[in-house]
């Protein structure tokens, strides 16, 4: 029971660190709290859906997700959120516009109801005490693919230090000769295409409806401001955590209550160390 | 000369309860039910919006607890009318107490943490607010809320049961909580709050408690918000955690925001905003939602300070251009009679 509970908390977890790992970059570069970013994985999700049922391959739905979802986060940097990077509380309400703006959109064109999909891999071994769900260890090793290739690009490429360097002082990084607004544009789009891939792997969990988003949204910030905001290692172990414990109190206590364990552990981390476990930006002000 | 500069300091006030007594009579030009109905609405927002813009425009805080905030002075009113059967003026001070609580424990994060990651914590609060209204079924009905009915109360002569007299009911509220804010807005404690939220530092070197001043304000914010959230339970009669959740305080914010945070009426121009225009283009509500996304996208893009700075703004631009316009013609006849001069 308990070590079966560690393990659905681990392929819970990995989504909400491949989330909170978009959340912390575009937050890293520019600043901005994107709330957008549940309704983000969400269209990732029902892109994912509408190609598989056409074409009948999954490669080529988490592929088009992925895409799709660079393609959108390319559109609201240029569009919006480029407007906003001088103040960056301004892009935080704009993005709460953008979740009533991509939830309805969503709602008119594949309507409220579930849509439900089958998974790639079916089936489970079974090792006695744990049951592993096949489709669950391909979930992780994505997630971890992905997880890994940002690690590489963020800490062993010239690009990677680009980031890092605009993160650190963006004005400096500028003088340097670096493009500030085009390493901004990236961040954006990169953290969109993760929730692209994120929003697949929540397909594959069965179902999906318009609404799925605010629950991602929450925990992805929840790992996020956690783990730190702007740092990827953090966001990672953080997210883990957060599926790990969820697991255990949704197997051992009330699973209704999931919500309100998640959010109140998150209030009382942050309470303790304001600026999260891992340490991380402070946060713009008002 | 004295009575005439006491008329001039007392003039908004007035101006408040002229615009009050204006939206009271709505009534007697015999609007339709609906109208009616949907300008309670506007009101009730109108209240807790306000309270939302005195935080957000003075104090310069933001909250997405507000909805929060608002829903659990909403079923503090109804579960004390349902379980301990009392009446909407016994039940008004409980509801408003309950709001200012819960609006200073939403403060108290604050004193810990900054900027985004505040405003992310009370959006955490109303969250597990929400699981708490949802979940504990014996106190708050869960998912399936609770119904009550004013039945043949009478406040202030007003039956509540009456749409048009409950309207008026809501209307004295807003001129009340209205006249208030106006008083705190002008008074020195306003003061201390705008210098606060241009520069806290500076507040604190200057022996401001800036941490009490806030979950004060935060309090008063709170305690608008229970009392709107009573007005609404008994406007809709019915209440669920669905009413309250972060849509509605997205809502809240577009209001606010919508009308201009900084003006006494700016929520409530918001809200005239928000409830009158779908009904007026005849809108279906998902693209109503659409539609409002973008607008508060627009907005804070375009005009942040609301539409009242435009109505502002529009002014001072025609002043501008009446001025520019007569220094032209003065000089055009100048350089006229300059030529002439040089003629003759």
């Amino acid at each position: 029971m308990f070590a079966q509970q560690v393990y659905n908390g681990v392929a819970l977890g990995a989504v909400y660190a491949l989330i909170a790992v978009g959340i912390t970059l575009v937050y890293g570069l520019s600043r901005i709290i994107h709330f957008a970013v549940g309704e983000l994985v969400m269209f990732g999700s029902f892109i994912a859906w509408e190609v598989q049922n056409a074409t009948g391959s999954w490669t080529l739905g988490i592929i088009a997700a992925t895409l799709a979802l660079a393609v959108a986060g390319f559109l609201t940097e240029r569009g919006v959120f480029r407007f906003t990077l001088s103040a960056p509380m301004t892009g935080f309400i704009v993005s709460l516009g953008l979740i009533l703006v991509f939830q309805g959109l969503a709602i008119e064109i594949w309507s409220a109801n579930p849509h439900y999909a089958q998974p790639p891999l079916r089936g489970a071994w079974d090792f006695g005490s744990v049951v592993v769900i096949k489709q669950t260890v391909l979930n992780i090793g994505i997630v971890v693919a992905m997880l890994a290739i940002s690690y590489y690009i963020l800490m062993r490429t010239r690009f990677g230090k680009a980031l890092r360097a605009v993160s650190d002082d963006s004005q400096a990084a500028a003088l340097m000769g670096i493009p500030v607004r085009l390493v901004i544009m990236a961040a954006f789009i990169a953290g969109s295409a993760l929730a692209g891939v994120a929003g697949w792997i929540i397909l594959t969990n069965g179902s999906i409806t318009p609404f799925v988003g605010a629950n991602y949204l929450l925990r992805g910030f929840a790992v996020a401001l956690i783990g730190g905001l702007g740092n990827i290692q953090g966001a990672a172990l953080a997210g883990l955590g957060l599926g790990v414990l969820e697991s255990l109190a949704a197997g051992y206590i009330a699973p209704g209550w999931n919500d309100a364990y998640v959010f109140a552990g998150m209030i009382a981390i942050l309470l303790w160390r304001p600026t999260g476990l891992a340490g991380g930006g402070e946060g713009a002000h008002l | 000369m004295n009575g005439n500069s006491a008329v001039q300091r007392f003039l908004p006030h007035l101006g408040v309860l002229l615009v009050g007594v204006i939206i009271f009579l709505l009534p007697n030009i015999g609007p339709t039910g609906k109208v009616l109905s949907l300008a309670t609405t506007t009101v009730i927002f109108a209240v807790g919006g306000a309270g939302l813009g005195f935080l957000w425009g003075q104090a310069g805080q933001l909250t997405l607890a507000h909805a929060a905030v608002f829903g659990l002075g909403a079923y503090t009113a109804a579960i004390c009318g349902k379980m301990l059967g009392t009446t909407f003026v016994e039940a008004l001070p409980l509801s408003i107490l309950v709001g200012a609580i819960s609006g200073g424990l939403v403060a108290l994060p604050s004193l810990r943490t900054k900027g985004h990651y505040f405003v992310i914590l009370t959006f955490a609060i109303g969250e597990v607010l929400a699981v708490i209204e949802q979940r504990w079924d014996s106190l708050t009905g869960g998912a399936n809320g609770i119904l009550i009915t004013a039945g043949r109360q009478t406040v202030l002569g007003f039956t509540l049961m009456r749409r048009a007299e409950y309207y008026q009911l809501t209307v004295i509220f807003l001129t009340v909580v209205s006249l208030l804010l106006l008083i705190l807005t002008r008074s020195r404690w306003g003061t201390i709050l705008r210098g606060m939220r241009e520069n806290a530092d500076l507040a604190a070197s200057l022996g401001v408690n800036i941490a009490k001043q806030r979950l004060i304000a935060f309090a008063i914010a709170g305690a608008i918000a229970g009392l709107a959230g009573q007005l609404y339970v008994y406007q809709v009669q019915f209440i669920a955690p669905s009413s309250f959740t972060t849509q509605t305080s997205i809502m809240f914010l577009l209001v606010t925001l919508l009308g201009g945070k900084a003006y006494l009426f700016g929520p409530a121009v918001g809200a005239l905003a928000y409830f009158f225009l779908p009904e007026l283009f005849g809108l279906p509500p998902i693209t109503n939602q659409i539609a409002f996304g973008a607008l508060l996208v627009l907005m804070i893009l375009l005009a942040p300070e609301g539409l009242l700075s435009v109505i502002g703004r529009t002014r001072r631009f025609f002043s501008r251009m009446r001025t520019r316009s007569r220094m032209t013609h003065e000089l055009e006849a100048r350089e006229a009679a300059a030529e002439k001069g040089g003629q003759s």
